[in-house]
């Protein structure tokens, strides 16, 4: 069990520093990407079986999921890429997924648009679960289908 | 509504965590977000290696906690908070390249169990100090709403900076008899606050 605190001003004041440190992280940014996240996962229909995943939302609603069972995906408004985007705001060969050592990464190939990570327009990002990518009007949100083992 | 407001009133956060209760998610993020961001911190993450162990670690309560069978003799709330957040510190560290699955698997097979058993000590220790972090932070706040301004201030002015009974009495105009009172009943509201937040935190 917790100990009941020892009450010393060094330790208070370390509290204070540590709560002004807090206001440097983007905490609002997250719980509101969370919420919506959570709120296109209650919408739809969970992931078929399968380890990783990006659920595709069109128009604010999710459309399907896209198993990543590959380790190249290119993603583009080209019929040849592997996930197909209908609009004049995406390059014909936007950006591309792909897995290494380290997990999946998205990586701009150098489109005009663009590539954003939550909110940030990035040239590579190695993904972490709850990531939203958004190319032209398309989100795209990568699911780890993996259960924990100690859950 | 202040974290403590909650939960003072919860006996288990996470069974109001599980029927996705918003009240308890917004006290998931007052209380909880600032113990693993700072305890990420601490284990060596850059702010946006924080933020991503932050944004894993609530993604998989979020995702799975609804069908979790939670057994208390298993461990508290706080062991598996832990446990989630360690696993999604070592995930951020190798996509960070800080650690490959290879290094990170031979640092243990070379380990001596008393090496592994310390390891584990000191990650535990740094997230019951993040642990006790949020509890005093909490019950400083709770203190703060319960008694006027002035008051506050001659427990923050004595105690937090230091400075001397006399130099704040004569600064807030008041007698250094009601400022010792001033200074004692903030620190009693801390103290009760903390120990109730203790009991009913390690209740879940």
């Amino acid at each position: 069990m917790t100990n009941i605190p020892n009450m010393k001003s060094d330790e208070f004041r370390t509290i204070l520093l540590v709560t002004s440190e807090m206001k440097e992280i983007g905490l609002d940014e997250v719980k509101n990407r969370l919420k919506h996240i959570d709120k296109m996962l209650e919408s739809f229909e969970p992931p078929p079986a399968g380890d990783e995943f990006l659920l595709i939302v069109a128009k604010g609603k999710p459309n399907t999921w896209f198993q990543l069972d590959s380790d190249l995906i290119n993603v583009g408004r080209a019929e040849s890429s592997d996930i197909v985007i209908q609009s004049s705001k995406v390059s014909r060969n936007h950006c591309h997924i792909s897995k290494d050592n380290n997990g999946w990464s998205i990586i701009d190939d150098n489109s005009k648009n663009g590539v954003f990570v939550n909110g940030k327009k990035m040239k590579k990002r190695i993904l972490c679960e709850g990531d939203i990518i958004r190319i032209g009007t398309i989100e795209l949100i990568y699911i780890n289908n993996r259960k924990p083992e100690f859950m | 509504m202040s974290g403590y407001d909650i939960v003072k009133t919860r006996e288990t956060l996470i069974m109001a965590l599980k029927q996705d209760d918003e009240k308890a998610w917004a006290v998931f993020y007052e209380l909880y977000a600032p113990v693993i961001i700072n305890f990420a911190r601490k284990r060596g993450c850059p702010k946006e290696l924080a933020e991503d162990v932050l944004q894993e670690t609530t993604m998989v309560l979020m995702r799975y906690l609804k069908n979790f069978q939670y057994d208390r003799k298993k461990g508290r709330f706080k062991s598996l908070l832990f446990k989630i957040t360690e696993s999604k510190v070592i995930d951020a560290f190798r996509r960070a390249g800080k650690i490959s699955r290879l290094r990170n698997s031979e640092l243990f097979s070379k380990a001596t169990s008393e090496d592994h058993a310390r390891i584990i000590t000191e990650r535990e220790n740094i997230w019951d100090n993040e642990w006790k972090t949020m509890i005093l932070r909490e019950s400083l706040q709770e203190a703060k709403k319960r008694v006027n301004s002035r008051v506050f201030k001659c427990f923050e002015e004595v105690y937090l900076k230091e400075k001397s009974v006399e130099e704040v009495a004569e600064q807030l105009k008041v007698s250094p008899n009601l400022l010792a009172q001033n200074k004692f009943r903030v620190m009693k509201i801390i103290v009760d606050t903390a120990k109730k937040m203790i009991h009913n935190l390690e209740k879940s």
